[in-house]
């Protein structure tokens, strides 16, 4: 606590200023709140790491935990790595009976989900290797076994791994529905929804099955031709929107198309010499008085030959 | 029957190979069993059709006392009487033209069954690469694949190739220690180079190369496998 020499009522104080209060000041006057100094308080610094052992510990402590979140990482794809390589085994003993059944056509759907494109086509050699339809949810033999050596340019080095057209189709279809972006770099939870092939749809949506996944079509909906519902919403019209039915019908009107017939057909019309299609130009006349003087002037010579027909380019070059 | 000769005679090389592969590592085989003659091979394993059956050259061998040595690693204060960390191996060759899930599957379960520490895997073409990755997932029992046109040809016994070594873990600590090294200043061999396969060497593990030199008769050099 120093005393300030100016003004010694004043004391200072761990850098704040007091009132020094008086008794004596204090006489008929509230206890005053002691003066808040405007300097803004510097914080104290923590604990000082200019020591070199504690800079490298900082340093250590910071490379390990990167070390460790690159460790983690790894991990990570080793372990999906794993998970799709359990898939591919699972997948490769499918289908276990002639017809498939609901439960083995659903996982194979779950389980795709999680594939690349070449995961799939792995999946696809492991069956062939193992005597057996490329297409999951098919028991027959592949072409390259019922045909022997000469499958392969018989039919094509696609179709080779399975039974016929129809499971190349299937398989393709499935194909392209699968995400190219590995399961380990995907959004959490973020897996493609595949649907099967349309002939396989009826296999999952079996009688009496009520669970349905969302990837499945109920039988009740599936016809050739496209609904009024999925039309609009793809159109993009809201409920608020001006009802389609108003405006679009499916019949169709022919509107009443007025024919116009030249005026100089029509009996007793009087159709004047200096009229254009109908127009008929007016001359000014100011403009009148200065045609005389033109004489001189760098016009064109196609106007000056023009008749008085052609008075209104005559006017657009004196202007 | 000049194929079935040609296959006999093919079999006959990469079994010779496999052979000496194994006893250069330091399993227990003996001299004759390696430089087997053509004669004997036919005599031993073709059939009477002229045919080699490929699961019929199966064998298995057992590791010497040396190689316990190499592959004991030292002491550790938790640890002061170490295991040895090598076992029997088994060496198979495939009959399938193509390798899928299911062989190496089947092969990784047999090693399993009759608690193998190594297996070798001789097949025709290369395994799918979906195959390949139960390999590490079967650790620590050791699987390697090896295709059999790689084995027709013994390439430690090539002249160009010098001698490999490897050295215990012994040995290669008073390495670093007289050349106050750090393992990561040691030249470099990779896992997958052709004579570091061979040897079945795993990371870490140091080999001794031993070359003729036009200056001093003989040089030796050292590589640490990564």
């Amino acid at each position: 606590m120093a005393m300030n020499p100016t003004a010694p009522h004043l004391l200072v104080v761990d850098n704040k200023l007091h009132a020094h209060i008086k008794p004596s000041q204090s006489q008929g006057m509230a206890t005053r709140v002691p003066v808040k100094s405007i300097l803004k308080i510097q914080p104290k610094p923590t604990a000082p790491t200019t020591t070199p052992e504690a800079l490298q510990a900082e340093k250590d402590r910071h490379n390990y935990a990167l070390a460790l979140q690159h460790a983690h990482r790894i991990q990570d794809q080793k372990d999906w790595d794993l998970r799709i390589l359990h898939a591919i085994e699972v997948l490769l003993d499918y289908p276990s009976s002639t017809p498939v059944t609901v439960q083995e056509a659903s996982n194979f759907v779950s389980l795709v989900r999680l594939f690349q494109p070449s995961d799939l086509d792995a999946l696809v050699e492991e069956r062939v290797i193992d005597r057996k339809c490329g297409y999951a949810l098919c028991a027959n033999k592949p072409r390259c076994v019922t045909m022997g050596r000469e499958a392969e340019w018989r039919v094509g080095k696609g179709e080779a791994g399975f039974c016929s057209k129809v499971c190349a189709r299937k398989s393709m279809d499935v194909r392209a529905q699968l995400s190219v972006v590995p399961a380990w770099e995907r959004e959490a939870g973020y897996h493609p929804v595949v649907s099967l092939h349309g002939d396989d749809r009826a296999v999952i949506a079996g009688p009496g099955l009520n669970a349905m996944t969302v990837d499945q079509q109920p039988m009740a909906k599936k016809s050739n031709h496209a609904d009024d519902d999925d039309l609009a919403l793809e159109r993009g019209e809201k409920a608020t929107s001006f009802r389609p039915r108003q405006v679009m019908t499916d019949r169709i009107v022919e509107k009443a198309v007025p024919t116009y017939k030249p005026l100089s057909s029509v009996s007793g019309a009087v159709v004047s010499s200096t009229a254009i299609e109908g127009y008929e130009p007016k001359e000014h006349k100011a403009k009148r008085d200065m045609t005389a003087d033109d004489a001189e002037s760098d016009d064109d010579d196609d106007d000056e030959d023009e008749g008085d027909g052609a008075g209104v380019l005559d006017e657009v070059d004196e202007g | 029957m000049a194929g079935d000769s040609n296959e006999a005679s093919r079999l006959w090389r990469i079994l010779r190979t496999t052979k000496q592969m194994c006893y250069d590592r330091g399993y227990e085989l003996t001299e004759e069993e390696c430089n087997i003659s053509l004669a004997d091979f036919k005599a031993a394993y073709v059939d009477e059709s002229g045919t080699v059956h490929r699961q019929r050259l199966a064998f298995y061998a057992r590791p010497t006392p040396e190689m316990q040595k190499k592959y004991t690693p030292l002491p550790r204060p938790g640890n002061p009487d170490p295991a040895p960390d090598i076992g029997t191996i088994h060496v198979d060759f495939s009959s399938q033209p193509s390798v899928g899930i299911k062989d190496l599957k089947a092969f990784a379960q047999l090693l399993n069954e009759k608690n193998y520490h190594t297996g070798i895997f001789v097949a025709q073409a290369a395994p799918t690469s979906s195959a390949l990755k139960i390999i590490p997932s079967i650790l620590p029992t050791v699987m390697e694949i090896f295709k059999e046109e790689d084995l027709l040809v013994n390439i430690s016994r090539h002249e160009l190739v010098p001698k490999h070594t490897l050295l215990s873990p012994e040995d290669k600590k008073r390495l670093l220690e007289r050349y106050r090294l750090k393992e990561t200043q040691l030249p470099r061999i990779r896992m997958d180079d052709p004579m570091a396969r061979y040897l079945g060497l795993k990371r870490g593990q140091v080999v001794k190369i031993i070359r003729k030199s036009e200056t001093a008769g003989r040089y030796a050099s050292y590589r640490w496998v990564i």
